[in-house]
């Protein structure tokens, strides 16, 4: 390498070239630029004038100097000159080698360590050595252990690290020690190089200051510290909080900056289901995200993983044990006994709210809602055909859960795990204690075995089993006695589980006490699996975890788990965080819930050489130089047109015009537009008042929150609208609040509406001046402007709007439709079915609706003038009805007819 | 094809009516200014007065008779106004492609230049009470001031004839507005045939600065805007001194041709503000056409 100062050249030789200088310093003088062309009527006398002293033609110095600029950046360019080059390597017999920490710590920063691992080897590469590589956690293979590559020429180890990904768990520095190093051979010296992720080997502490100890004596040492810059977010599973989700998220240094995270929720398919940020503070260590998710949502959540953090341990899988359960009660008479302690139905809705999803209603309401549990208290009485029906249901792999009774004990039917004593002689079947019974531990074939039974619990009254071969098989719980307490049996596909007491308190304490809500959590989470549960005690895994988090189907080689060692399972390259089980059931083990704490790396002896992470100092000037010579070129090309009369100002005009249109606009436009065109936004209109702007930017947001709260609408976000800029067909519905300070629209904007309405907009004008006027608002101030804004638009003909148009029951039932104000009439486009199916594309009114519908962080904006709070639900009915007519049109309209429809079916 | 030729014709003629009224507001301005500078000039008559009344031969219009004369006697009346023994003055200009020419876009063109002066001087003439005529408008006179739009439109519409060709009448003037640039010879005989028949002249040149200075530098090819070959100047700073040399002795020349023959010769140079120059050429013309008149 030949250097001047800081200044050194890769390929020195190429500067020779800059000898030809002078060569075409000579061509470039002796080949002038053209001429330029003027036409000039004196002509005449131009012709035959001998000039006084002989000139030749020349390109001007300046030019030539220019030029010549021009081929020695290129030439130097092409030199490859560093600033500040880094020394080599210390010598060594044997190649450099590059041990990478490829453990889950290194992935949140891998591209970084990527790239320093490919600087590396650029500068070996100008060392002209090979190169040996050793990623220090083990591969995802049956041996488990780590393992070297190499030796490679620099341009193979450049490959072999971009296609080099880190692994699902730690790095294995014993096994470097062991399987890799203590096997090279000795004859040859090797100076390594160590990009480390900065923590110890969590599963062997001491690993560390051995493997530093073996490299160092194999030829000498480097060590890339990143100085505790590298701190891994790891997610903890989340615990669940009255249907929401409550998630922890540790940093094992404090964060420097403050870092604006983002978890991603997946759901069954792998698709994306919502995207929630927020800011991990600086200086913290640790923070909790609360996320509120609507249960349809929720119950398909699969994954939640950190974005741009991405890695194994900011993963988290939920297994089905997450997904809530739907869960049917039968109650005969809902209105009466929800809210009263003594019926059944208030304990069972107590104990299963939290974590499921609860139906309660008659047989066929509960029917129609497609759930996997169903819970027959006794206080429900079969009719025979009902009892058939649930009969079907549970052959069909429904789970049903009974509670004895009064009513059972004295009529038991075959809808039962067990034949009860018979029911001739029922009251005698029921047996009273003089002492009532506790429940007896549960063994170890028990699904209960986890839960814990209070000592206070008592049973005063139950049912008995007829004795049976199978009646121990069949029991799940019994009492200190002897006697069963739950059985259970499967039915067709389904499975029948029966309490032997009552859900109230009526028989015994059971339903108050922990246990009840744990043995029915219990029932619940194993209805979408299926009876094998108990006997597949050995699962194997189904998907793993990458590096990225990713899932993935290579599990070939990891070993399958036992189902009771579950939540000891210790994550290594032989059970990888992933799923385990089957694609009908499976158990997630998650990168967190083992972590052993972080340890910090070792600090280096001092003959250890310490090369930073972020080490800059190298700088390539190559591109630059040619950059500059790019630059100079499309310059030179400009001063040529410029010399032959070409470049007129118009052109020069074009030219940055084109510079400017490509550079800026073009790229935030259209991703804006694919936001806009994916996704569906609601309009207002810049009226250019500031605070009416805000006004209806707020009115829609908090309109958009609660449709999206009450309805499936799914409305992500409202924009400011142009129209004289902005293109319109984005919109379902747009919002025009009238104001006399709105300046009148260009052409293209009233062209730009125009075409907006014919192709099935829909606008809501504002004039929010009902204030100001009585029913007949038609020449009020706002509705005048309204009409001088409107010119040229060709808004349709209007009518009030009809008594019993859609707008009136596209969600709500609406009588009328208020805003701030109440008392305004709507107009609408007259309808005519043959336009738009007859949904009206304008609307005015004066009602002021924006005011009544915003509010902010600190609640409402403005009082409603009635004082009628009433009012401004209204008014948002109104606008959820708004909504739903811009969306589904006239659908609401065509049901009216439903009755006459399902009659004339009927009557054939 | 036919719809092609169709569309450029109205194109090009949609070009012109626009340019009409451009031409004829600039040229009253001109021409109003010129009015208000100039003090004193003695009219033949407001043009519409009694002149004399006549008896009415079959050679006279209808029209002209005056009635009530007529009524007071057996014979028959015509009434002759006053202007019908004014001049006729031709105006001619250079419509060759050299005119169309200006060093940048900041000055008007030559062509452009001489048909402000053509119509300014038009108006001037008209409200004078001459009639005036263009050279090539077979003969047709334009007397009044309604005539003024339609005879700027013929300016515009109609390319000049070379002045050799045409045949003029004698004791008539004719002011001639061009660049000069070409054959001095040639303009000579022209002349001297022109005043043979006691044709009062006037010659009006239009000259582009850059006609004069050559602000050009480096290597350029000069092309001639009527086709003439290209001159080629690999450095047009060597020869700009000779070329001015040259030019101005062109200019010379022309001026001692015109006193040599007593024609009125008027320089503008089209950056010069053309109604001090418009000034000098009415003053001129009203000397020149009540001397020869």
């Amino acid at each position: 390498m030949f250097s001047i100062a800081a200044l050194s050249f890769v390929t020195p030789w190429v500067l020779l070239s800059l000898f030809l200088l002078p060569i075409i310093w000579w061509l470039i003088r002796i080949t002038p630029p053209s001429p330029k062309k003027i036409y000039f009527p004196g002509i005449n006398f131009l012709r035959d004038i001998i000039p006084d002293k002989e000139t030749t033609v020349h390109t001007p110095l300046w030019l030539l100097i220019f030029r010549m600029l021009i081929i020695a950046l290129i030439i130097i360019g092409l030199a490859k000159p560093i600033i500040n080059a880094e020394d080599n390597f210390p010598a060594s017999s044997g190649s450099i080698i590059i041990l990478i920490d490829n453990g889950w710590k290194s992935a949140q920063t891998w591209n970084a360590r990527q790239d320093k691992a490919l600087s590396l080897i650029d500068r070996i590469e100008r060392d002209d050595r090979s190169v040996i590589i050793i990623p220090t956690a083990a591969p995802n293979d049956n041996a488990g252990i780590t393992k070297l590559y190499g030796e490679f020429i620099p341009k193979d180890a450049r490959l072999f690290i971009q296609k080099l990904q880190p692994q699902a768990w730690d790095k294995d520095l014993n096994s470097v020690v062991n399987d890799v190093i203590l096997k090279m051979d000795n004859d040859k010296s090797h100076y390594s190089i160590w990009i480390s992720d900065g923590f110890r080997d969590s599963n062997n502490q001491d690993s560390a200051s051995k493997l530093l100890e073996k490299l160092q004596a194999m030829g000498g040492l480097a060590v890339v510290s990143d100085d505790k810059l590298n701190s891994p977010f790891i997610l903890y599973p989340p615990e669940l909080n009255d249907g929401d989700y409550k998630l922890k998220i540790k940093s094992h240094y404090p964060q420097l900056i403050n870092r604006d995270l983002s978890l991603l929720l997946y759901g069954v398919d792998g698709e994306a289901l919502s995207l929630n940020k927020f800011t991990f503070e600086k200086g913290k260590r640790s923070q909790e995200i609360e996320l509120k998710l609507l249960p349809e949502i929720r119950n398909q959540v699969t994954k939640i993983s950190l974005q741009n953090y991405r890695s194994s341990a900011s993963t988290i899988l939920l297994d089905d044990s997450w997904r809530r359960k739907s869960v049917g009660i039968l109650s005969a008479n809902l209105k009466i006994k929800n809210e009263n302690y003594l019926s059944d139905i208030f304990y069972l809705t107590k104990a299963l709210k939290p974590f499921s999803d609860l139906y309660i209603g008659d047989i066929d309401e509960v029917f129609a809602k497609n759930l996997s549990v169903i819970i027959l208290p006794d206080s429900y009485q079969l009719t025979g055909f009902e009892r058939d029906e649930l009969d079907n249901w549970v052959m069909n792999g429904g789970i049903l859960i009974r509670f004895a009774g009064v009513n059972l004990s004295s009529e038991a039917d075959e809808l039962l795990p067990v034949r009860l004593r018979g029911s001739d002689r029922s009251l005698s079947g029921t047996m009273t204690w003089t002492e009532p019974v506790k429940i007896s531990e549960f063994t170890k074939q028990s699904p209960f075995k986890f839960v814990k039974i209070p000592e206070d619990v008592e049973i005063k009254r139950q049912v008995l089993a007829e004795p049976a071969m199978d009646l121990s098989e069949k029991t799940w719980a019994k009492l200190k006695d002897g006697t069963p307490l739950i059985t259970a049996s499967n039915h067709g596909n389904g499975r029948m589980v029966l309490i032997h007491t009552t859900a109230d308190t009526s028989w015994s304490n059971f339903c108050l006490s922990g246990a009840f809500v744990e043995i029915l959590k219990n029932i619940v989470e194993i209805s979408s699996g299926n009876s094998n549960l108990e006997k597949a005690e050995i699962l194997k895994p189904y998907k793993i975890l990458d590096g990225f988090g990713n899932l993935t189907d290579t599990v070939s080689d990891s070993l399958p788990i036992d189902f009771r060692e579950m939540d000891k399972v210790k994550i290594s390259p032989k059970t990888p965080a992933g799923l385990y089980g089957d694609s009908n059931l499976s158990f997630a083990i998650n990168m967190s819930q083992n972590l052993r704490s972080l340890k910090e790396f070792p600090d280096l002896p001092s003959n250890v050489d310490i090369l930073e992470f972020d080490d800059n100092s190298e700088i390539d000037i190559k591109p630059y130089l040619l950059g500059l010579a790019l630059f100079l070129i499309i310059i030179d090309s400009l001063l040529s047109l410029f010399l032959r009369g070409f470049l007129t100002s118009k052109f020069i005009g074009v030219l940055l015009i084109g510079f400017l249109i490509f550079g800026s606009n073009s790229a935030v436009a259209s991703d804006d537009i694919v936001k806009l065109a994916t996704q569906m936004h609601i309009g207002y209109i810049k009226t250019g008042d500031a605070s009416i702007d805000k006004m209806s930017k707020l009115g829609l947001e908090t309109l958009a929150q609660i449709a999206i709260r009450r309805s499936a609408l799914d409305i992500k976000g409202v924009k400011a609208i142009d129209p004289n800029i902005d293109e319109l067909s984005f919109y379902p519905i747009i919002y025009w609040a009238i104001t006399t300070k709105q300046k009148e629209l260009d052409e293209a904007g009233v062209k730009n509406i125009r075409n907006y309405l014919n192709n099935g907009g829909m606008i809501l004008f504002d004039t929010r001046d009902q204030q100001f006027g009585g029913k007949d608002n038609y020449n009020n101030i706002g509705a005048s402007h309204l009409k001088y804004l409107t010119r040229g638009m060709n808004l349709p003909s209007l009518t009030e709007i009809p008594k019993k148009h859609v707008l009136t029951k596209a969600f709500y039932l609406l009588k009328d439709f208020p805003g701030l104000y109440n008392n305004g009439k709507l107009w609408i486009e007259q309808p005519n079915s043959a336009v738009n199916d007859g949904v009206p594309s304008v609307l005015i009114g004066s009602n002021d609706w924006a005011s009544a519908w915003a509010s902010d962080e600190n609640g409402i904006i403005k009082e409603m003038p009635s004082g009628n709070e009433r009012q401004r639900e209204m008014s948002y009915r109104f606008g959820i009805n708004l909504l739903m007519m811009a969306l589904t049109g006239n659908y609401k309209a065509d049901q009216v007819h439903m009755k006459h429809i399902i009659k004339r079916l009927g009557s054939k | 094809m036919k719809d092609i030729e169709q569309n450029e014709i109205l194109k090009s003629s949609g070009k012109i009516s626009a340019k009409l009224p451009n031409l004829l507001v600039a040229a009253e301005r001109v021409a109003i200014s010129v009015m208000q500078g100039v003090h004193g000039r003695k009219k033949t008559g407001q043009g519409e007065s009694f002149w004399q009344f006549r008896e009415y031969d079959s050679s006279d219009s209808i029209r002209d008779i005056d009635w009530r004369k007529s009524a007071k006697s057996d014979k028959i009346f015509i009434k002759q106004k006053e202007w019908e023994a004014s001049q006729s003055i031709y105006l001619w200009r250079d419509s060759s492609k050299s005119m169309d020419y200006s060093f940048g876009k900041k000055i008007d063109k030559k062509l452009y230049i001489a048909d402000l002066i053509l119509t300014s001087l038009s108006i001037l003439l008209i409200n004078g009470g001459e009639q005036v005529s263009l050279l090539g408008s077979d003969g047709k006179k334009f007397r009044t001031k309604t005539a003024i739009p339609e005879l700027v439109e013929y300016n515009i519409n109609n390319q000049f004839p070379m002045i050799e060709n045409k045949p003029l009448p004698s004791n008539s003037n004719i002011i001639l507005i061009g660049d000069f640039l070409g054959d001095i010879s040639e303009l000579d005989k022209f002349l001297s045939s022109l005043q043979q028949r006691q044709i009062n002249i006037m010659l009006i040149q239009i000259l582009d600065r850059s006609e004069i200075d050559l602000p050009f530098l480096g290597n350029v090819d000069f092309h001639g805007l009527e086709m003439e070959e290209m001159v080629k100047i690999p450095d047009v700073n060597a020869i700009k001194e000779q070329y001015k040399a040259k030019i101005n002795a062109h200019n010379q020349k022309l001026e001692q041709l015109a006193k040599k023959k007593s024609v009125s010769f008027i320089r503008h140079m089209s950056d010069e503000n053309l109604e001090k120059s418009m000034q000098e050429i009415y003053q001129r013309l009203s000397k020149n056409i009540n001397g020869g008149a």
